[in-house]
């Protein structure tokens, strides 16, 4: 049996233009499991993202509850939302962001320093070790701009998981790589996931959602499809593929 | 049109920027139109009242003795001479104000009904009396000074001491007296009634009275004949030596030098005040420079669309031109307007110390010719900065063709969790060096200046103010009669050590003697090695040295170890410069020596008496016993009833407190314009930061830290500016003061606190400023 770690209630969020409302999420019911790897697809402008931004505390949702360890982040206040992603949530953004004047090791390392419980040589040391395991270590001084597409956003995964996040979110991680980068990047992740760390993340790319173990499809702010998959394994991903894709052809995707 | 819309854009989209500029420009002209305006207001209303009352080029103060027949004569004969006009005036020299001794030069004028050119100011002191109403006998009308010197007012009573009794006087009202008016001038004119004024004369003393309070004088005003091509000083001196006139003055003060002497105040405070802003224009053109620099950098991909829309590089130039000149104009034009109240306000502020009627008449011409030469010198700097916008191409701008973030590894400190915040703010600083010189250039600038400003009124004090004038420290001044002899000093220190030891003593006189041809005020000391403030050779020790100002070695074309001829009535003798030194007495024009050497000519006598004691709290017990045992050579009197100074120390105090609210106002703007780019040019970071964990709070202070630690570099910069210049630059606005070697004593406040005003409001500001960073979400980072 699964074990929840974050579930959303009635979610809904809309904009109001030009006193012309649009509704971007429209009553979402939606729960996360631990330890699962759970992707969001869907068409563009369905509401991947905004769906994204609403679970993470990142945006306010218009109505709903979002629930995590018994709470409704939704109703947070800054100061506790920045305590949230300090040490239970994780980001990883398509664009990578990190800051431009720290250097690679600097950008892993700084959010691990917020956490007042962890000390200075623990932080340095896992920086160091996830740097290692990103492949980065040689590179860890420079400064983003010094480094290619696919190292910064290996050193942006790193950085996401520095303070062991219970729940990593992924928006569209592989949207700005080549291929070569964004097999590294999946690896990367899907071996994150083997070893306990739970992740939803929004995707167009076929085979970055062929890594999940759940797909949660949205169209016009509203699930209307979940398929559960086997854990992943780089053997099957033929037939993950050709499941997958019947499944999201049902769909009309 | 297009040059309009973009214009019109191009201010809406930097707001901020605009109104920034806009700001510092309005500070600035309304400074200047104020300086020159009420400096010009107050010239010409001395010159217009000047030739209302009939003053001579040259007036001299002549004792009235049988022998000034021949000379008034040859003067009259004279061929540089056009007139010669005389009043009479009686000389007091013991008179009470409201209960305060009098520390001017005081003459007695009658007041002529009909004939009365000075105006009577109303009660308000905003105007004059349309008709006021004649003396009566016992009344007494004052210059305008008065009100401040000895804090009198209409009714207040003036007590004339003379040998035969007192006179008491009613202060019927205040007098604008444009000649000898000012506060700062020494010898004060009042004006009684012809009764009034025959009683007195009638109790002139004879100059062998011992106590002479009365005295009979003679004013010749000298007026230089058109023809004349000599300068008045000239004029003066070949006077002198055709007609031998000032062996017969006690003084002589030239009109130019009255209204010189009438507007030093106002000529100081502006000399600071256009200084400071010459500084505050500097920082508008580096503040302008990198508003520029950054607003090129960060518009750029609108710069290569432009060009690429076929916008040339010219047209684009000019609308960036145009949008700084217009921002530059409407601040002028406020400042210019706004200028106008603050004209009538400094004008009643410096109304008490130049005695003259403020008028708020705007200098249009100076003024708007002043702002209209900073703002082309502003357009032009801005037109040559945009050259930039060439380097930009369509294809690398649009591209996003930054320039790459470097730093320099020198300055490079690892981030690390200690001290997490002041780290990554001061990478945030290295990271972008450039952008913060100008901040850094602009704090030194700041932080020099209100340096500057503290150690100069810190060294305004009571105390160095006397001693500046000539005076010494003293607890009990006495003032000696012509029974006093050097000689009785022993006896009289001898009865003062009983209740207090003396801890110093000086016995001095103060003359107006002759040097090469012309009169200067000249300082006499018992004990010439107590001249405190010689800069340069060393004090006279021989009889025949004499100590002089570097203004008025300048004005002899005299150097250290030469030679001058003083003479005062009929004798003479040549006088060696032994060193300079530095005295406020008649704004630096003015020379020290010893009794022993003044006696070569004359048979002078110590005037003064400054005693210094051990136990300051006996100060009344021992005036009180001077005036019992040596009355009958002395008057004593507690030295602090002297000189009035809070009236200086309150200007500067005022022109202080006026350079730090604009430095404070200036830091504000350009904190703001700073840090609303930085904001721009950061906000991916700043989302980056708040996804990491950082709250709004903390990276506002992360801001506001860069912003303090900038201070605190630029306050490094303003202090060494302040040890190489500070001197320099009080010595060369003092000049007209006859302050020409100034010290500055450095004290921990004079550094710091400028400094750390300056780092407040750095980061208060930036704190401030970056308010916009609470509505930054991470929610930014994610593509749509």
């Amino acid at each position: 049996m699964k074990k929840p770690i974050l579930s959303a209630r009635g979610l809904c969020k809309s904009y109001a233009h030009n006193s012309v409302q649009t509704h971007i999420l429209n009553h979402v019911d939606v729960e996360l499991y631990e330890g699962d790897f759970t992707v969001v697809m869907g068409p563009s402008g369905s509401g991947k993202s905004t769906l994204l931004y609403t679970l993470s505390g990142m945006d306010h949702p218009t109505a709903g509850q979002v629930l995590y360890g018994g709470e409704n982040i939704a109703a947070y206040p800054e100061k506790k939302l920045a305590l949230l992603r300090q040490g239970q949530f994780g980001f990883i953004f398509q664009q990578m962001h990190l800051v431009t004047n720290l250097t690679l090791f600097e950008n892993v390392a700084v959010p691990g320093y917020l956490n007042k419980d962890v000390s200075t040589l623990e932080v340095n040391t896992r920086a160091k070790e996830l740097l290692e395991k990103m492949g980065l270590v040689e590179l860890m001084n420079r400064l983003p701009s010094q480094a290619s597409g696919g190292e910064q956003q290996r050193a942006a995964i790193a950085r996401a998981v520095i303070s062991r996040p219970k729940l990593l979110f992924a928006d569209e991680p592989t949207g700005a790589l080549n291929r070569k980068n964004t097999t590294e990047v999946l690896n990367l992740l899907s071996e994150m996931n083997k070893e306990g760390q739970s992740l939803l993340m929004v995707t167009h790319d076929l085979r970055a959602a062929l890594r999940a173990a759940r797909i949660l499809y949205l169209e016009d702010g509203k699930l209307i499809g979940e398929l559960s998959l086997p854990p992943y394994s780089p053997d099957d991903e033929k037939s993950r593929e050709t499941q997958v894709n019947a499944w999201l052809s049902s769909l009309k995707w | 049109m297009e040059t309009f819309i973009l214009l019109r854009a191009g201010i809406r989209h930097k707001k901020g920027a605009f109104w920034s500029i806009v700001v510092l420009m309005f500070i600035i002209t309304f400074s200047i139109t104020a300086i020159i305006s009420v400096n010009g207001n107050i010239k010409s209303n001395l010159e217009h009242a000047m030739a209302e009352a009939d003053v001579g080029d040259v007036v001299a103060f002549v004792w009235a003795t049988p022998g000034n027949a021949d000379m008034v004569s040859k003067i009259r004969e004279n061929a540089q001479v056009d007139r010669l006009r005389e009043e009479e005036a009686l000389t007091a020299t013991s008179i009470t104000i409201n209960g305060k001794n009098s520390t001017n030069h005081t003459l007695l004028q009658r007041y002529v009904p009909g004939t009365f050119q000075y105006p009577v100011f109303n009660e308000s002191r905003n105007g004059f009396e349309k008709s006021p109403s004649p003396l009566a006998k016992g009344e007494i009308f004052v210059p305008l000074s008065y009100a401040s010197l000895y804090n009198c007012k209409v009714g207040s009573s003036l007590v004339v001491k003379t040998n035969a009794g007192e006179n008491v006087f009613r202060i019927k009202g205040f007098i604008q007296e444009p000649f000898v008016g000012a506060y700062f001038i020494g010898i004060k004119s009042l004006f009684i009634t012809e009764d009034d004024y025959s009683e007195l004369k009638a109790r002139v003393d004879s100059e062998t009275e011992a106590v002479q309070l009365l005295l009979d004088y003679r004013l010749l005003h000298i007026f230089q004949a058109d023809s004349s091509e000599l300068t008045v000083p000239q004029f003066k001196k070949q006077l002198h030596a055709e007609t031998g006139f000032l062996d017969y003055s006690f003084a002589t003060l030239l009109k130019e030098d009255s209204i010189r002497y009438s507007q030093i105040f106002t000529k100081i405070g502006a000399g600071i005040l256009t200084a400071f802003v010459i500084l505050l224009f500097l920082i508008v053109i580096i503040i302008i420079g990198h508003s520029i620099s950054t607003g090129i950098e960060m518009d750029s991909v609108n710069i290569g669309v432009l060009k690429s829309q076929g916008f040339t590089k010219g047209k684009l130039r000019q609308v960036l031109t145009l949008q700084y000149l217009s921002a530059q104009l409407i601040g002028a034009v406020m400042g210019n307007l706004a200028a106008i109240p603050l004209i009538k306000w400094l004008g009643r502020i410096f109304q008490p110390i130049t005695g003259m009627l403020a008028t708020a008449d705007v200098a249009v011409v100076k003024s708007w010719g002043m702002s209209l030469a900073i703002l082309l010198l502003g357009s032009l700097f801005v037109f040559g900065k945009t050259a930039r916008v060439g380097a930009i191409t369509p294809l690398r701008a649009i591209a996003g063709d930054r320039e790459p973030i470097y730093f320099d590894s020198r300055l490079n400190l690892a981030v690390t969790k200690r001290g997490l915040d002041a780290l990554i703010a001061f990478r945030q600083f290295t990271s972008d060096k450039k952008q913060y010189a100008a901040l850094l250039i602009i704090v030194g600038i700041l932080v020099y200046f209100m340096i500057s400003m503290t150690l100069l009124t810190q060294s305004m004090t009571p105390q160095s103010v006397r001693e500046s004038y000539g005076n010494f420290q003293s607890d009990v001044a006495l003032t000696l009669n012509n029974r006093f002899t050097l000689d009785q000093t022993a006896a009289l220190e001898e009865e003062i050590g009983k209740l207090s030891p003396v801890k110093s003593s000086l016995y001095t006189a103060n003359f107006y003697l002759t040097v090469d041809g012309s009169e200067y005020h000249t300082t006499l000391y018992n004990d010439p090695t107590k001249i405190k403030s010689v800069t340069k050779g060393r004090a006279p020790l021989y009889d025949n040295e004499i100590v002089v100002t570097e203004v008025l070695a300048g004005e002899l074309g005299k150097a250290l170890g030469d030679t001058v001829t003083i003479s005062y009535r009929s004798g003479k003798a040549d006088y060696l410069i032994s060193g300079y030194y530095e005295s406020m007495n008649d704004v630096g024009r003015s020379l020290a020596m010893s009794l022993a050497g003044g006696e070569r000519i004359y048979p002078m006598k110590a005037q003064e008496g400054h005693i210094q004691l051990a136990k300051p709290d006996e100060k009344e017990a021992v005036i009180s016993m001077l005036n019992d045992r040596f009355g009958t050579v002395l008057t004593s009197k507690d030295a602090e009833d002297g000189m009035d100074v809070d009236l200086i120390s309150t200007a500067l105090d005022g022109v202080t407190m006026f350079i730090f609210a604009v430095s404070v106002v200036f830091a504000f703007v350009v904190v703001f314009m700073v840090c609303n780019r930085t904001f721009l040019k950061e906000r991916p970071n700043i989302g980056i930061y708040k996804a990491m964990g950082f709250t709004s709070v903390r990276l506002r202070l992360q801001f506001a830290l860069r912003f303090l630690l900038i201070s605190a570099m630029g306050s490094v910069i303003g202090i060494l500016a302040s040890g190489m210049l500070s001197n320099r630059m009080i010595s060369t606005l003092l000049r007209s003061l006859g302050i020409t070697n100034f010290k500055a004593s450095y004290t921990l406040f004079s550094l710091f606190f400028p400094a750390m005003l300056i780092g407040l409001c750095f980061f208060v500001f930036a704190y401030l400023a970056s308010a916009k960073i609470k509505h930054v979400t991470p929610k930014e980072l994610i593509v749509e």
